[in-house]
């Protein structure tokens, strides 16, 4: 009976966290010299281990996705144009060959000239996500692209998704940032520099039949805090999911992670992280991974069940 | 002093099958229940929470559900037994919280022995 019991609840474990690695591979892109590092964290506690090593040199980014294409795995991201429109590049993961640009003046946002590119991730069909804010004003926008995987003979498609709104009229915290897939959803970190940090989403089905002309609203879901329950300094620059469905957060001061069985939680709708590595000059996060679902955030403290007859 | 007993006993077996069928007439007359009590630490997008139980503890299936609220993280729900579950002595049962984007989430399975069968 107890093994019976004991199977039942692992059981429930499984379904909580799905494809679970022994070990996740975070990678980081780095301000300071132009490089992306990478590091290894438990992806049930979040405990890194070791340094952040095999840095490969990169341009500036603040926009860093990873992905497989032909069974090999490639870093994309995306490096700013004066004109507002970025380019791409791609480098195997691995380290090995060199960056390639796999295309040019790229545009999300109908030409829109005053924008900061910082949000890009992949989802499992290999669709590049990019969100991007007006430096100055308040447009959000989104677009995807996808690619052909081949580094010798490029191929880009770009497609412009329209305008975003924030459900809680915030668009203003649209400066720092970074987007993650989970399932079939987008989770879209924005943080203003000063304190704020906030975690939307919003079901890539939404995006199905949109145009570029298009107004889409995310939702927002959680405010993010440090452990002792205060507002992150600097910038907030990464949001990863781990494999098993927790999440990673960079800052410019660390490597943080959010445990969606243990979350700490105070008040509505506020997740805290907890620091796992102080690093500086730490920019965008990347992680292969897109857990079927998150857990974030909702936590059973007790249950209990009486039989009666009456 | 033998027939004395041989009496005794029968009458006790008869007293016996009289009070047994009025115990099994009474407790078909019964309704069963699974009373649960289930306190969340906190709850965001969550849509609401549906009930399930099981016979085996492997296969279940939902007989209820409560809608989740912001402010409530205390939720009481009474469900009536019905069906083959009425027959098994034992019922597992879990809570899988659901929210509005269809993501997942179950508790620990609970298994509640019925005594009286």
């Amino acid at each position: 009976m107890t093994r019976k019991v004991l199977f039942l609840l692992s059981l429930a474990l499984m379904g909580m966290v799905c494809a679970i690695n022994a070990q996740d591979k975070i990678y980081g892109a780095f301000f300071d010299a132009e490089k992306i590092r990478s590091i290894n964290a438990n992806p049930t506690t979040g405990a890194v281990s070791g340094e952040w090593g095999g840095s490969m040199n990169t341009v500036q980014t603040a926009a860093l996705g990873v992905g497989t294409w032909n069974n090999t795995k490639y870093l994309v991201y995306l490096e700013y144009e004066s004109n507002s429109h970025v380019d791409i590049w791609a480098r195997r993961a691995d380290g090995t060959g060199g960056a390639v640009k796999i295309k040019q003046n790229a545009d999300f946002a109908n030409g829109d000239n005053d924008l900061d590119y910082v949000r890009l991730g992949f989802d499992s069909n290999n669709v590049g996500w990019v969100v991007c804010k007006q430096s100055s004003g308040s447009n959000i926008y989104i677009g995807n692209f996808t690619w052909n995987g081949s580094m010798a003979s490029p191929s880009v498609q770009v497609s412009k998704k329209g305008r975003l709104n924030t459900s809680d009229i915030s668009n203003s915290t649209f400066k720092n940032g970074d987007l993650a897939v989970s399932g079939n959803t987008l989770f879209i970190l924005a943080n203003n520099g000063a304190g704020t940090t906030k975690i939307y989403n919003v079901p890539i089905s939404a995006f199905a039949s949109v145009t570029g002309s298009s107004v889409t609203t995310i939702n927002y879901r959680w405010t993010l805090k440090n452990s002792d329950g205060s507002d992150f300094s600097g910038s907030v620059n990464g949001f990863a999911f781990a494999s098993g469905g927790s999440a990673y957060l960079s800052t410019s001061n660390g490597l943080y992670f959010i445990d969606q069985t243990t979350t700490n939680f105070s008040g509505s709708g506020t997740v805290k992280a907890t620091l796992m590595k102080n690093t500086s000059d730490l920019g965008d996060l990347a992680t292969e991974y897109i857990p079927a679902f998150t857990t974030l955030p909702v936590k059973f403290v007790s249950v209990k069940v009486t039989l009666t007859h009456e | 002093m033998k027939q004395l007993l041989i009496i005794l006993l029968g009458v006790f077996m008869l007293a016996s099958c009289t009070k047994n069928h009025d115990d099994l007439a009474k407790k078909q007359d019964l309704k069963s229940f699974l009373n649960y009590e289930f306190v969340v630490g906190e709850q965001v997008n969550v849509n609401k929470y549906e009930i399930e139980v099981s016979t085996d503890g492997i296969t279940f299936q939902t007989v209820a559900y409560v809608l989740a609220f912001d402010n409530v993280t205390t939720y009481k729900a009474k469900v009536e037994i019905t069906d083959h579950f009425k027959n098994s002595d034992r019922v597992y049962s879990r809570i899988k919280s659901v929210d509005n984007d269809g993501k997942i989430l179950y508790s620990t399975v609970s298994m509640v022995r019925d005594d009286t069968k």
